[in-house]
């Protein structure tokens, strides 16, 4: 018996063996023949058929001239050394079964005994010939230390995404491992055969034989499993991230969970979410954004899919604009971040879309009592090219007509957005990806005012994999965020047009020269176009004159590097720089003032052109980021952060919050980019085999500098806006501390954050330090999961923050017309009432079940179960001959109720 | 379980709760004490036939309930013009210092074009100044329109019903004949209204008042208008006034239309005052502020003087809107009521006097 197929080689090897084990004496075989003109491959055959001896050889490692040999009773001893001696090949006899014809200085080489432990050990299995088992190495190339290293790879059958956190467990040895950032994970097992279980949430299990030869990589995938979907998107870590990883202040959000919480109206809100974490938190509902640690709106750069998103919200500030259903992974940074990130001071939110499923459409759908959701997927090219595609949209206004407020019964709100991801792998090592996003929101309130505003993006995105060490991701993208805020009615009736382009081009590569140590580096550049304001009268008797701003250009760039470094198993450094330069460009007027570095109205004394490129400023700033873990043990850290973060684009406004329409601001000569040192410390310990994580960080950060207003500054359509802004030092420090039971049938988290935020600006409360509007000293979430069983899920969400300040009258006088007029404190010397709140949800989900084709759940959600009357804001009136009166408006004021229905296809 | 009908029941549940929906409500003062040792010093210049010069000096009350302001009184107060001219200006009630001014004035001309500013001495020696304020003509109100409309409000019980409402939008120049600069306008506005008692169907002996009320109103807002933010000469329709048609209208209802002119300054002061009276807490509230007055303590320029001195033209329009146009509205008292019925009637239904700013005595420009 014998094979002249190259590729079935191993196959027949593995039939051998069980020949080889009986005997040395076939060796002493004799043979009789007479070869003519015969290549040595027949001959073998010939041999091995008269014998009955079963010779294995690879017929391409064998000479094909024919040769002409006799022998008479010579052993096979003699004969193959014979046959061979023209060529690099060997023999070796194993039991009386057989002969391997193998390359002579394997042979030389000689094997261990474990080798032949090994070779036994495989040889008694039945199962050898299963085309199920995975072989790691040849059987002609074994490992002289009967040891080999394996590596491999778990990814998802469906979108063929790496792995995150799976657990590769070797059975027979009680050994185990996760996967990495990258699936990736690395083995050293004993030669021979094992058993690889592979578990990751949301999939089936994987058993898997291997045979281990030597070195060699293996991919594994894993389908979907039995239970919830959603569970599977996010969990984007391993069992013991937060104390392992080096970055201080990042965080992982859970998609998953987040789908769990209890809802506004129906709507899963990612932002919402992000609220239960320590140092996050908002100006109020229906505020735009979130603020981390004390940083304003503006300060945080939200990233979907290397995209910029620079309005987060929709319905002002009601929903998010992420598609929870299409989303593999967010992580938030904040305050320390890698150096690959910049433009922003406080904290980086960076979103990853998942890719489409390469092996089959599904359908995914929701709809609640304000808003529905449906999302498509599936392959293109069946294992090479994918689609994602959501879009939602609100059907809200049925609601408003239940208010009890005519002027809410009279308003509308609408938004839609869309998303499309799609894949092309053209092989292992590229990937193409195209991403776009759309969004509108359209908000009128009473016929009086109202916003419309939208993003539009776009980016692709090339991935190519050079080595196991080094990979690149090269992206462009360009966007436009619109923003009218509409006056309707009267004279006044205007529209203000106030818009934002970029064009962003980033390159980042990664090399991993060690185990130990990796590399990120790159660029990128971003070319902003902002136009900052263009009023125009709407309807006939509009009196509003027309003005549009000239607009602005500038190119922020950096080029960055960072590295992480497992100096030992204790020590883990994450340290880098990023070098940022900024231009602002013409063409562009720019005024001229007496004092250039407090500009007013007043000492305005001229103007300069710049033409078209000249730069009008630049700026560049060396930003350091470093961050250190020492790992006191296996579950316990201590982390240690720093970075210096640059801002170049800022949000102008004057209100409570942020609007749709406020205006984004390009530094400029008189507009400094702010900048900021992070410091932040930690301590970082989980229980139970990392079922319960804790955590306490402390933070400091300092801007120098960052702008305020004058007092009633006009910030519409205004070419000096500069002299709107005074410029001052602010700060806020805090402690962050947070425990978190991560599964079983009852799971949640307890945070807790102290934070202050303070800030000293010439002109404002006499130059002295006042308080930030962000100034939030206490703020716990407690968030309790009850799951008795995958079907049915309770979710419990409380909240309780300081009020934020605010500036109350502390006098009044009557004016000659009997308007009576508040004197006001200083700037925020007083606070709202403090807030607080109780969520709850259930969700019902049918679990999947084999052979059915989709699954659906039920999510009833109450935001604000005991209706407490949460202040966003606190006014007072005075009226002639009447008591003053201290009015609190609360936003969500009552209970809300809501239901809604999830559909998916499996 | 049946989830259809659980649906149907929650989502009966979720309407039920939305529609208590309410997001306004008052709550206690905060602990705003006044500290401020400061004072308030306001007055107007009124060009006229006389010209009269008003100005009241106090110091702050507390934004709380019980406290009022305290008059300064025995100040000495002189109006003075850019050209060195001064009159001095007598107190008149206490902490009031008034004074009419001819035309023939032999001292203080008070003229179209000329600045004029106060200057106030304490008792206690401290000495305080206004800017010079330019007295700038007014253009002449051109046409004023009156509009019934009809919109849905809260009643008392929080119950949505349609009310009617008068608009008063305006037609004005915005720029005086021969002069091409663009005014800065304010306008006030006041209501006069006929209040009759009841009478008793069976005593008809009884004497029955009719009062008429003058009520200075939209105090909760400051209209001003800066003509250069105009695109043409001439303001249109311009909105200044929504009042409900109330028992107000029931028997007459005359509105008094005050267009004043500004000099920039008090344009951005009155501007300022807008924004921190006229509030509602929203998201797109400019934060407030304290609004700076132009008057400076001489001794100590950083102190912060509250108020403002301004000089001003004016032209007024008064105009009628009968019971008909105010189609019908619901009288607070019946003109003629059954004993019972008299004596469940608001007190000012019996005395119509009680009310604050009323009189018998009917107006010259009442007309029937």
């Amino acid at each position: 018996m014998a094979s002249k197929n190259p590729l079935s080689i191993l196959i027949l090897l593995i039939c051998l063996i069980p020949f080889l084990a009986e005997g040395q004496s076939i060796l002493d075989t004799k043979i009789t023949e007479n070869f003519q003109n015969q290549p040595i491959s027949s001959i073998l055959e010939k041999i091995g058929q008269t014998n009955q001896i079963s010779i294995f050889y690879k017929a391409s490692a064998l000479p094909t001239q024919p040769i002409n040999i006799a022998f008479d009773l010579k052993p096979l001893s003699i004969v193959l050394p014979e046959l061979l001696k023209e060529t690099e090949l060997g023999f070796l006899a194993y039991r009386s079964y057989g002969i391997l014809i193998l390359p002579a200085k394997i042979i030389e080489e000689g094997y261990t005994a474990e080798y032949y432990q090994t070779l036994e050990a495989v040889s008694t299995k039945e199962e050898l010939a299963n085309k199920n088992t995975i072989n790691i190495g040849a059987i002609d190339n074994l490992n002289p230390s009967g040891k080999a290293i394996i590596e491999g790879t778990v990814q998802a059958e469906s979108t063929l995404e790496a792995i995150i956190g799976a657990t590769v467990f070797i059975t027979d040895l009680n050994q185990g491992v996760s996967t990495d950032e990258k699936g990736h994970f690395r083995l050293e097992v004993p030669l021979g055969e094992h058993e690889l279980q592979i578990q990751y949430l949301g999939h089936e299990d994987l058993n898997q034989l291997i045979k281990v030869y030597n070195n060699g990589a293996i991919a594994l995938t894993l389908s979907q499993g039995a239970v919830d979907l959603d569970e599977v998107i996010i969990t984007a870590k391993t069992a013991d991230f937060n104390v392992d990883n080096a970055q201080i202040g990042l965080t992982n959000i859970d998609v998953a969970a987040i789908k769990k919480l209890p809802t506004f109206l129906g709507e899963t809100d990612i932002i919402k979410g992000l609220l239960l974490q320590p140092g996050v938190s908002t100006l109020g509902e229906g505020a735009i954004g979130f603020n981390v640690r004390g940083g304003a709106v503006d300060q945080n750069l939200v990233i979907q899919n290397e995209g910029i998103i620079f309005n987060s919200s929709h319905a002002l500030g009601f929903f998010s604009t992420f598609n929870a259903d299409l989303i593999k992974k967010i992580t938030l940074y904040k305050g320390s971040m890698p150096a690959q990130y910049g433009g922003r001071l406080a904290s980086v939110l960076d979103v990853e879309m998942r890719d489409g499923d390469f092996q089959g459409v599904k359908v995914k759908a929701g709809i609640g009592p304000v808003s529905g959701r449906v999302s498509l997927e599936g392959p293109i090219i069946k294992g090479k090219s994918s689609f994602i595609a959501g879009f939602r949209s609100t059907y809200s206004d049925w609601v408003l007509n239940l208010i009890k407020v005519p002027e809410i019964q009279q308003s509308t709100v609408f938004f839609y957005d869309a998303n499309l991801n799609f894949t092309h792998r053209f092989n292992e090592k590229n990937t193409l990806i195209f991403s776009a996003y759309a969004s509108h929101d359209n908000f009128g309130f009473n016929q009086d005012f109202g916003f419309d505003y939208g993003t539009k993006n776009a980016q692709l995105i090339y991935k190519k994999t050079f080595s196991e060490k080094l990979f690149s991701k090269l992206s462009v993208g360009t966007s436009r965020y619109e923003s009218t805020q509409l006056e309707l009615g009267g004279t006044n009736a205007s529209e203000l047009d106030i818009n934002l382009n970029y064009y962003k081009l980033k390159e980042l590569v990664t090399f991993l020269p060690t185990k130990k140590l990796s590399i990120h580096g790159g660029f990128s550049s971003i070319w902003y176009r902002v136009e900052p304001g263009a009023i125009r009268p709407r309807g006939t008797i509009s009196q509003i004159i027309p003005k549009s701003l000239e607009f602005e250009q500038s190119l922020e760039s950096a080029v960055f590097a960072n590295a992480d470094w497992a100096i030992s198993p204790a020590w883990l450094v994450s340290a880098g720089l990023r070098l940022s330069h900024y231009q602002n460009i013409g063409p562009k007027t720019v005024f001229q003032y007496v004092d250039e570095t407090a500009p007013t109205l007043e000492s305005t004394i001229g103007n300069q052109r710049f033409e078209k490129g000249k730069s009008i400023a630049t700026y560049t700033q060396l930003e350091p980021r470093f961050s250190l873990r020492y790992r006191l043990n296996a579950s316990t850290s201590i982390k240690a952060g720093y970075s210096r973060t640059a801002q170049y684009l800022n949000q102008i406004f004057n209100t409570n919050t942020a609007t749709p329409s406020s205006q984004w601001q390009l530094s400029n000569a008189y507009i400094k980019p702010l900048r900021a040192h992070n410091f932040s410390i930690g301590y970082f310990r989980n229980f139970d085999n990392n079922i319960w994580e804790t955590s306490m960080e402390t933070y400091f950060r300092s801007i120098d500098p960052l702008f305020d207003y004058i007092d009633f500054a006009n910030l519409t359509v205004n070419e000096q806006i500069e002299t709107q802004l005074v410029s001052g030092i602010g700060r806020s420090y805090g402690l962050e501390m947070s425990i978190k039971k991560t599964t079983g049938n009852i799971h949640g988290a307890l945070s807790y954050t102290f934070s202050r935020s303070d800030q000293k600006v010439a002109g404002i409360n006499e130059g002295q330090w006042y308080l930030s509007n962000l100034d939030k000293p206490h703020d716990i979430s407690l968030l309790v999961n009850l799951q008795p069983n995958q079907r049915n899920t309770f979710t419990f969400n409380f909240n309780y923050a300081s009020g934020r300040p605010t500036t109350v009258p502390i006098a009044s006088y009557q004016e000659n017309n009997g308007v009576v007029v508040p004197i006001y404190s200083t700037r925020n010397q007083f606070r709202i009432p403090d807030y607080h709140r109780l969520d709850f949800a259930y969700t019902r989900g049918k679990g999947y079940k084999k052979g059915k084709k989709f699954k659906t759940s039920w999510t009833f959600s109450i935001y604000n179960v005991y209706g407490r009357r949460n202040a966003f804001s606190v006014f007072y009136s005075q009226k002639p001959f009447k008591s003053p009166k201290a009015n609190r408006l609360s936003i969500l004021g009552n209970a809300f109720p809501a239901i809604t229905f999830n559909f998916e296809s499996i | 379980m049946n989830f259809k009908i659980v649906y149907k029941k929650i989502l009966l549940v979720c309407i039920l709760a939305l529609g208590y929906f309410a997001c306004l409500d008052e709550i206690p003062l905060a602990n705003s004490e006044n500290t401020l040792d400061r004072i308030m010093i306001r007055g107007k210049l009124s060009y006229g036939t006389p010209s009269m010069v008003s100005l009241a000096i106090s110091d702050l009350s507390d934004f709380s309930p019980s406290d009022s302001p305290v008059p300064i009184v025995d100040a000495i107060v002189l109006l003075k013009s850019a050209n060195g001219e001064a009159v001095a200006i007598p107190m008149t009630t206490i902490g009031s210092y008034e004074l009419a001014i001819p035309s023939n004035h032999p001292t203080m001309p008070i003229e179209i074009g000329q600045s004029y500013q106060v200057t106030v001495q304490l008792p206690n020696n401290r000495n305080y100044e206004s800017t010079l304020e330019p007295l700038i003509g007014v253009p002449a109100i051109k046409a004023v329109h009156k509009n019934v409309i009809e919109r849905p409000v809260l009643d008392d019980l929080e119950n949505i019903e349609s009310r009617l409402f008068l608009e008063i939008t305006l037609d004005t120049p915005l720029e005086l004949p021969n002069n091409p600069n663009r005014s800065f306008l304010k306008w006030e506005f006041e209501g006069t209204y006929r209040f009759p008692e009841s009478a008793i169907a069976t005593e008809p002996l009884k004497p029955v008042n009719v009062c008429y009320n003058f009520d200075p109103l939209n105090l909760d807002k400051v209209v001003v208008f800066d003509g250069n933010q105009a695109a043409q000469p001439i303001l249109n329709n311009h909105f200044l006034l929504e009042e409900p048609l109330d028992f107000r209208f029931y028997r007459g209802f005359y509105l008094k239309i005050v267009q004043q002119s500004l000099s920039e300054g008090a344009f951005k002061y009155w501007k300022e005052l807008n924004t921190i009276i006229d509030r509602d807490g929203s998201f797109f509230e400019t934060l407030p502020a304290i609004v700076r007055g132009n008057f400076k303590q001489l001794e100590n320029p950083a102190e912060i003087v509250f108020g403002y001195f301004y000089t001003t033209m004016e032209d007024s329009i008064r105009i009628f809107i009968s019971q008909d146009e105010a189609e019908f509205p619901t009288p607070m008292c019946r003109e003629v009521a059954d004993r019972e019925t008299f004596n469940s009637q608001p007190n000012l239904c019996r005395n119509c006097l009680l009310k604050a700013g009323s009189t018998v005595n009917k107006p010259d420009f009442w007309i029937n």
